[in-house]
């Protein structure tokens, strides 16, 4: 059983790179073995061109899958282990715990937190050190959605500051909300790579009515350059292939004696294309 | 290695069961060999076969004979340090911690090995404390006086050291072989006693000899016959001490094998 296979992925300093795919879609695995965790049957990776595993580490912040830390040790003993492994100084601590909103609990032993405040403090973690980059395995699991919005905007900020982050997830969203870039993985095999903006703007989808939905349905049909029309409640949504715009098509129905009530182009959704890309793999 | 002493000394500082077992493994070896003259005079109560020899009379706190008796006596207590060893290496799996020391830049080597520098530190601590109690006990009773002879006997405290170190390798493999408390102390306890004895068996004395914990154990043979005109080795034998050091090596480099080329 292959977990993860002919992967191949390549990422520039500064993106916000996200992989996306469903449970047990290899995520993970991935990151393990990039992290030095899982060790791979076949394959290689490189860390900044050419920097060796363990030292390479140092640069990189990461949370990989739940966060695991000493039960008994308090947040903040927990995080100075971290930095002696990093062989960084100790003033950061207190900084990356007030960053994450955990400072009033950071002498509370870790398992008394709530599954949030173990989140935080992984992602505290990460923070150690000022890395380079930041590989987080879904970090707002299991969160509620206050947190939620905290954790993205601290991750945007990070980003803001040239970090780079590779971020897994299987919420859409998330991806979508914080990503530039993103791959998506299914069965341990990538099914797509490029920039998220891309993805969302190839997406040309109209949404379109008039008062007589029949005659207008006659003159999509007829209109080049369109790939796909579906029928909604009083509207049919209309794709756009490359080459004719919204204006094309609003003056060829005008041309032809049909003034649309309704003509509003609709947003892609990352979800849409995420199911199209499962459904044409599998 | 100070930087893997002071690792592995924050993961212990507020765990309760660091101190609480490393506690008690001192407070029996000062209670126990404070008291064994009372312990053993108790024991000539209960059984018949010596009823000419008064134990409490025994005077095993003469010097130089001291430094071998209660290091045979305190190798007895060995087990409580085995034990922290198992749930200190098996705790990294059961939290799935050790994932964090690696992601964050530790090698697995470095993580055993930072195992072992703690292994090494009770070790060393274990044997000044107990000579500590050798001098103190030695000359509170004061059978001998204060002579130039009164340390030759000292190598044995260096074979007490290789015993527990040798014990506390041995659990570092295991934990580090099965990741799970519970059975790891259970294999522990069951191999010197009933898996090697096993495997030995059928096999001569000239090679067996020279397995694990065949080689700790000669390193200080049951000294008492000593004291009903018995001959007893009087030395800490070299090649037992020898072999014990080379076993302490191999297991720990078989335990760095188990994890080289494992996913964690």
């Amino acid at each position: 059983m292959k977990a993860v296979q002919e992967l191949d992925l390549t990422l520039s300093y500064g993106q916000v790179y996200g992989i996306l795919g469903p449970n047990g879609s290899g995520k993970t695995t991935t990151l393990g073995m990039i992290l030095g965790v899982t060790i791979p049957t076949r394959g290689n990776f490189q860390w900044f061109t050419h920097v060796p595993l363990p030292q390479a580490l140092n640069q990189i912040g990461s949370i990989l899958e739940t966060p695991n830390f000493y039960p008994y040790l308090s947040g903040i003993q927990n995080l100075k282990i971290i930095s002696d492994i990093k062989k960084k100084g100790k003033k950061d601590i207190e900084n990356v715990l007030r960053k994450v909103g955990l400072y009033d609990r950071k002498n509370h032993a870790y398992k008394g937190y709530s599954l949030g405040m173990k989140q935080r403090l992984a992602l505290a973690a990460t923070m150690i050190g000022d890395p380079k980059v930041l590989v987080l395995d879904e970090p707002t699991n299991g969160m509620d959605p206050q947190g939620i919005a905290d954790i993205r905007n601290l991750i945007l900020d990070i980003a803001a500051d040239g970090t780079t982050i590779i971020l897994a997830s299987h919420l859409l969203d998330e991806v979508q909300k914080t990503c530039s870039h993103v791959a998506v993985l299914d069965k341990g095999k990538k099914i797509f790579d490029g920039a998220v903006k891309e993805i969302l703007e190839s997406e040309e989808y109209l949404e379109i009515a008039g008062e007589d939905m029949n005659a207008l349905l006659e003159l999509l049909k007829q209109f080049k350059g369109i790939s796909e029309i579906t029928r909604e409640v009083n509207k049919f949504i209309v794709r756009l292939s490359a080459g004719p715009t919204k204006k094309d098509l609003q003056k060829y129905l005008i041309q032809h004696g049909l003034y649309p009530s309704h003509l509003a182009t609709r947003t892609g959704s990352l979800e849409k294309k995420f199911l199209e890309l499962l459904q044409t793999s599998r | 290695m100070s930087r893997l002493l002071s690792i592995e000394f924050r993961k212990n500082i507020s765990y309760p069961a660091f101190w609480i077992i490393l506690g008690l493994h001192y407070f029996f070896m000062v209670f126990f060999l404070m008291n064994i003259n009372n312990l053993s005079a108790s024991f000539n109560l209960s059984t018949n076969e010596f009823q000419n020899i008064d134990f409490s009379l025994v005077p095993i706190f003469k010097f130089p004979d001291i430094w071998q008796n209660i290091a045979y006596l305190a190798g007895f207590l060995k087990i409580l340090l085995g034990i922290y060893m198992v749930i200190s290496v098996t705790n990294e799996f059961q939290y799935n911690t050790v994932r964090l020391n690696l992601t964050s830049g530790l090698t697995r080597f470095e993580f055993l090995m930072s195992k072992f520098i703690v292994a090494f530190i009770i070790s060393l601590f274990s044997v000044f404390i107990l000579f500590d109690i050798g001098i103190f006990v030695g000359l509170i009773k004061n059978e001998s006086g204060i002579s130039q002879e009164m340390f030759i006997k000292l190598p044995f405290l260096g074979a007490y050291f290789l015993e527990i170190l040798f014990y506390m390798t041995l659990a570092l493999f295991f934990s580090t072989w099965l990741q799970k408390t519970g059975i790891s102390i259970f294999i522990l306890l069951v191999y010197p006693l009933l898996i090697e004895p096993l495997v030995r068996w059928q096999i001569p004395d000239t090679i067996d000899q020279y397995f694990p914990v065949k080689s700790m154990d000669n390193l200080n043979v049951f000294p008492f016959p000593r004291y009903f005109g018995i001959p007893i080795v009087e030395n800490v034998p070299v090649d037992s001490a020898l072999a014990t050091i080379a076993w302490i090596v191999i297991l720990f480099y078989l335990s760095y094998l188990l994890i080289r080329k494992k996913s964690l």
